[in-house]
């Protein structure tokens, strides 16, 4: 055989090789994804069909915080509450009926504003100065509880921190009629807050809802509603309750059904 | 035009005269060229390691600057230089301005040991330190990659100016060198930052190898309780073994031995908690602290260990073997054995070994606010161990940290604060030391 054929023989059985070194090489490298793995993760996501609003990549720092059961506290206060105002415990939880009719307003805001004033008068809330209204966690108990009625939430505040309790074990849920009257709230109260631990900082919302994804927590085709960042309990030794900072996030499933999810703020694990 | 046409001539003549050989040589370079680069790459098992480690990094918002953090910030005024005790917060504040400064290398220079010591009190500055050298990879991830310094320098401590200067230093104990930068811009500086109520008057001195800021007046510190965390660790880990593990009794002690039947063994000792990790075969170029370090890290990612209150505690042999500890409040954690620390270790023939337990500490619980401990100045703890024949040349390094308690329950664990010391590469109690002299005596 010539001697430029048997070259030319070579060179097809290199450029094959070469072809095929290339295309392995191209697939070993990941220069052709310039994502971050967040990215990465928040494009799956949408290809799933999962909704969601602006995500924070903010890091706020919290930490293990404890209490213990207010229920006491609330027993020794009931007294103090305007006569004729009948109240009762059923459970933990302290429920409150005016004797007539509390006209509050006429929309939802005036509700409120009218509502904030109630809170602030000790003679008709125990304690009402300890806690301050929450949109979103009104959603939360309105997305959980159907009633013809409007609720709204009032959640009990941490001292010295931006973020508040996240558990009806420490929240007032008013209970409002389409006559815009009070019809009764129920009352949960935790006393000797204090802080556990020097600050952390931690997980952003971002990070939040991306684990929830790869837990597979979140369903395809769902949306979700709102996310909080506050603090929830974690357990319970002897009759302290111990909180820890958790971000929920409230999920709409494709067939309209809500679901709580609660994400641990400082590991990022989810919470059942 | 004549010679142009030469030229095409010349070209034509080469090309098909050499063509198909010089087509060869570069299609047989490329061939060499991609084989060297697949040899090198990282391999599919690899990248997917890679893709756990940062996923898990996005879950838990640890990264390495978490890990390799300081564990003393002190604050030089003019009148007094005072140790801040929960320094996290403020210390994550101070990274956020450094971060954003504009800052040159000026120079480097050995100082004398005094000068060394003058220069860390200067007045009006913050000094953070290291629990132990870090290297100038770990610098850089923590304060910025514009920062020049070598990945391979360590550095024990950093200086910020909080008067008019626009110097900040890094300085390496080891071989007491100061490295210092110009600020050319600082857009937020640190004039306003406080130190805080809780704070303790120190002064720097030389222990051992290390320069550290000694207590010179006792300090009130309270004692903490958590909630012992006996089975995270462990389910966390046996999820890296397909097998339910091999039960083994030796020595009145349960062993369960855990092996993907390759490179990786796990040996849990159910007796005493305690757990070793084998990795064999590690087929890594890790030679220099900074790389030794970066490992540390990845392997602590790997395991699952990468807690929110474990932190990186000392090295020794250039990182060879490199300590993690659990921190409470912004001092370390001194378990009875090896709890509440990670150990990883550099073995011989590509081989690394990873010393855990399976206790942690996680949730802390409320302890009473009287439940004070008063610890007197270092000078004083020195004394002691003097005392009982501990001699000064011999301590190589002393700090105040938490000593782990465990309750008659096994479920509480109270930290009573205490000073420590580590002679010969083991840390021990100065009110132990004491007692086991005087009770031998």
């Amino acid at each position: 055989m010539d001697f430029k054929k048997v070259l030319a023989a070579f060179l097809l059985v290199f450029v094959a090789v070469d072809i095929f070194l290339g295309v392995q090489w191209v697939q070993e490298y990941p220069f052709s994804d310039n994502r971050t793995t967040d990215q990465q993760i928040l494009d799956e996501m949408s290809d799933d069909g999962i909704s969601y609003g602006k995500l924070s990549q903010n890091r706020h720092t919290g930490s293990y915080l404890a209490g213990k059961s207010g229920k006491q506290e609330l027993a020794n206060q009931q007294k103090e509450l305007k006569s004729g105002w009948q109240s009762l415990f059923s459970d933990d939880q302290l429920v409150v009926i005016p004797a007539t009719d509390v006209q509050l307003g006429t929309d939802e805001d005036s509700d409120r504003v009218a509502l904030d004033k109630l809170v602030a008068k000790d003679n008709r809330v125990i304690k009402g100065d300890e806690y301050q209204y929450s949109q979103k966690m009104t959603e939360l108990v309105r997305a959980k509880e159907n009633t013809a009625s409007k609720l709204y939430a009032y959640v009990e505040k941490v001292p010295s921190d931006n973020h508040n309790l996240v558990t009806n074990q420490a929240q007032i849920v008013f209970e409002v009629d389409s006559k815009h009257r009070l019809q009764k709230y129920e009352q949960q109260y935790v006393n000797q807050l204090q802080f556990l631990r020097d600050d952390m900082q931690l997980i952003s919302e971002k990070q939040a809802l991306i684990n929830l994804y790869q837990y597979n927590e979140l369903p395809n085709n769902s949306t979700v509603k709102l996310s909080k960042l506050g603090y929830a309990p974690l357990t319970t030794v002897k009759d302290d309750i111990i909180f820890i900072p958790v971000w929920q996030f409230l999920v709409e499933t494709s067939n309209k059904e809500t679901t709580l999810i609660t994400v641990n703020a400082i590991n990022g694990s989810i919470m059942k | 035009m004549k010679k142009n046409k030469q030229w095409r001539v010349n070209i034509r003549y080469f090309r098909q005269r050499y063509g198909v050989i010089i087509a060869l040589i570069i299609a047989i370079l490329i061939s060499i060229f991609l084989s060297i680069q697949l040899w090198y790459s990282p391999g599919q098992s690899t990248k997917q390691q890679r893709a756990n480690e940062a996923a898990q990094e996005n879950a838990t918002g640890e990264n390495l600057t978490s890990v390799y953090s300081i564990s003393q910030m002190v604050f030089n005024q003019s009148d007094k230089k005072i140790s801040v005790i929960d320094y996290r917060t403020l210390y994550a504040k101070i990274v956020d301005r450094v971060k954003n400064w504009d800052a040159g290398y000026k120079s480097s220079e050995v100082l004398k040991k005094q000068n060394y010591l003058d220069s860390l009190s200067q007045e009006k500055s913050i000094v953070m330190t290291f629990p132990d050298a870090v290297s100038g990879h770990v610098i850089k991830s923590i304060f910025g990659k514009h920062i020049k310094l070598a990945n391979n320098a360590t550095v024990n401590h950093v200086q910020v100016p909080q008067g008019d200067s626009n110097k900040f230093y890094f300085y390496d104990d080891r071989h007491r060198k100061r490295y210092t930068y110009q600020i050319s811009n600082a857009p937020k500086k640190l004039q306003h930052l406080k130190p805080g109520k809780k704070t303790a008057d120190v002064s720097y001195q030389w222990i051992g190898k290390h320069v550290m800021a000694a207590t010179t007046t006792s300090v009130n510190l309270q004692s903490y309780s958590y909630l012992l965390d006996v089975d995270s660790t462990v389910s966390r880990l046996t999820k890296l073994f397909s097998d339910g593990g091999t039960r083994d009794v030796n020595n009145g002690q349960e062993i369960l031995t855990y092996s993907n039947g390759d490179n990786r063994r796990m040996q849990h000792n159910i007796t005493t908690g305690l757990i070793n990790y084998d990795a064999y075969n590690i087929n890594r170029n890790v030679n220099s602290l900074s790389q030794r370090q970066n490992e540390g890290y990845r392997w602590l990612l790997r395991l699952h260990q990468n807690a929110d209150n474990l932190y990186y505690f000392e090295e020794h042999n250039k990182g060879q073997t490199l300590t993690y500890r659990l921190f409470v409040n912004g001092l370390p954690i001194f378990g009875q054995t090896t709890y509440g620390t990670v150990r990883v270790k550099q073995l011989p023939n590509n081989h690394e070994r990873i010393g855990m337990s399976q206790y942690s500490l996680r949730v802390p619980l409320p302890t009473d606010q009287k439940n004070q401990v008063n610890l007197e100045p270092m000078t004083d703890a020195m004394t002691k161990l003097q005392s009982v024949g501990v001699s000064k040349d011999d301590i190589e390094q002393m700090t105040i940290g938490y000593r782990w308690q465990l309750d008659t329950d096994n479920q509480i664990v109270t930290l009573h604060p205490e000073w420590c010391f580590e002679q010969g590469h083991v840390w021990r109690s100065v009110n132990d030391q004491v007692k086991s002299e005087q009770g031998g005596h």
